[in-house]
């Protein structure tokens, strides 16, 4: 899949997950759909990018992908 | 695949596997209400005499993985075994009951026909304002009308059960329907051709002058697979479910000296091609 779609996908789940008043809620429930929606090879793909260094990421996304790492990352 | 018609995928699919209606299987329907009825078999499937499950259980045997099921009523019982929402429901309470609503359980023996009536699982249902997603899709002096696609009463989606119909009858093409004041501007009459291009892809099809539509609007419907609409829609979509956003494309239409665009030329020739590769039942 295209880095830069993933990006954007993972963007606007945190754009509604900005939605959320608790802002640590806000990173697990990115994190959360992520799991629950997103199939190994995009979780994958996604920290790669994350890896390779993605300025368009938004800052609610790095966070959610650093915190829940271990339990998204597949094989990690 | 597996259908009970050679429709759209089957085209793209390396394995076609026979379907049954609901006429030629033992098994449940559950619908939108959550009620469970039984679906009871009148007659033997045509092609290789086996209904949706047992062709499931075939695959699945054939991969090396053992499903013993001899009736669909195991099937619904290794159901129940292991979902707390259906726990009470087997074929004899169907039989009695007629139908039954899940949740069907301890709590609920003979079905739930309300759910939700004092509290959601969580409790309280929780309101959140969450902020207004504007699409990204813009009109330009390029690209001026909006194109929606949508459906008609008489045919379902790309139509591969109801083009098989008499319902042709009433929409046997797909058509652009245009404000006359858009189409005069381009030079448009009733039943021309008319190329409608987007930033994704172009098509052709009939041009229908009709007020029923706003200036700036366009409107086509897609279930005639030939007239490629999803050629010509973004690949936009919503954040959570993926849904794609046929409503908003901006494009703009011309008078066409063809009656088919290069990818509907394409796509007539592949049609072509597949429909000798799945002889007898079209």
């Amino acid at each position: 899949m295209d880095a830069a779609k993933l990006v954007k996908m993972a963007n606007e789940i945190a754009g509604f997950f900005a939605s959320e008043p608790d802002p640590v809620a806000a990173v697990d429930g990115v994190a959360g759909h992520l799991q629950r929606f997103w199939e190994p090879r995009m979780r994958r793909q996604i920290f790669a990018t994350l890896d390779a260094g993605a300025p368009e990421m938004t800052p609610m996304v790095v966070e959610a992908l650093n915190k829940h790492r271990t339990r998204l990352e597949p094989g990690a | 695949m597996q259908d009970i018609f050679v429709n759209e995928t089957a085209k793209y699919a390396h394995i076609l596997l026979p379907g049954s209606s609901f006429l030629e299987k033992d098994g449940t329907f559950t619908n939108a209400e959550r009620r469970i009825s039984r679906v009871r078999k009148v007659m033997p499937p045509p092609l290789a005499g086996l209904a949706d499950w047992e062709v499931t259980v075939a695959l699945s045997e054939a991969l090396g993985y053992s499903m013993p099921y001899t009736h669909p009523s195991q099937i619904m019982a290794e159901i129940a075994s292991l979902t707390p929402t259906f726990t009470g429901v087997t074929y004899e309470k169907l039989d009695q009951l007629g139908s039954i609503q899940w949740p069907c359980n301890e709590a609920a023996p003979d079905g739930t026909p309300v759910m939700h009536a004092e509290a959601f699982v969580r409790g309280k249902g929780r309101f959140v304002i969450t902020a207004y997603v504007p699409t990204p899709e813009r009109t330009t002096r390029r690209f001026p009308l909006i194109l929606t696609t949508g459906r008609i009463l008489s045919q379902y989606n790309v139509g591969a059960q109801t083009r098989r119909t008499a319902n042709t009858v009433w929409h046997e093409a797909d058509v652009l329907e245009i404000h006359p004041h858009d189409a005069e501007q381009r030079g448009v009459v009733d039943g021309d051709f008319v190329t409608v291009t987007s930033r994704k892809g172009d098509t052709t099809l009939r041009a229908v002058l009709t007020e029923r539509m706003q200036p700036g609007v366009v409107y086509t419907t897609f279930h005639h697979p030939e007239s490629g609409a999803n050629v010509v829609t973004t690949e936009n979509s919503d954040w959570a479910t993926n849904c794609p956003e046929y409503k908003v494309t901006a494009v703009q239409v011309g008078k066409s000296g063809e009656s088919e665009s290069a990818w509907q030329q394409r796509f007539e020739a592949f049609a072509k091609e597949q429909a000798t590769l799945t002889p007898g039942k079209g």
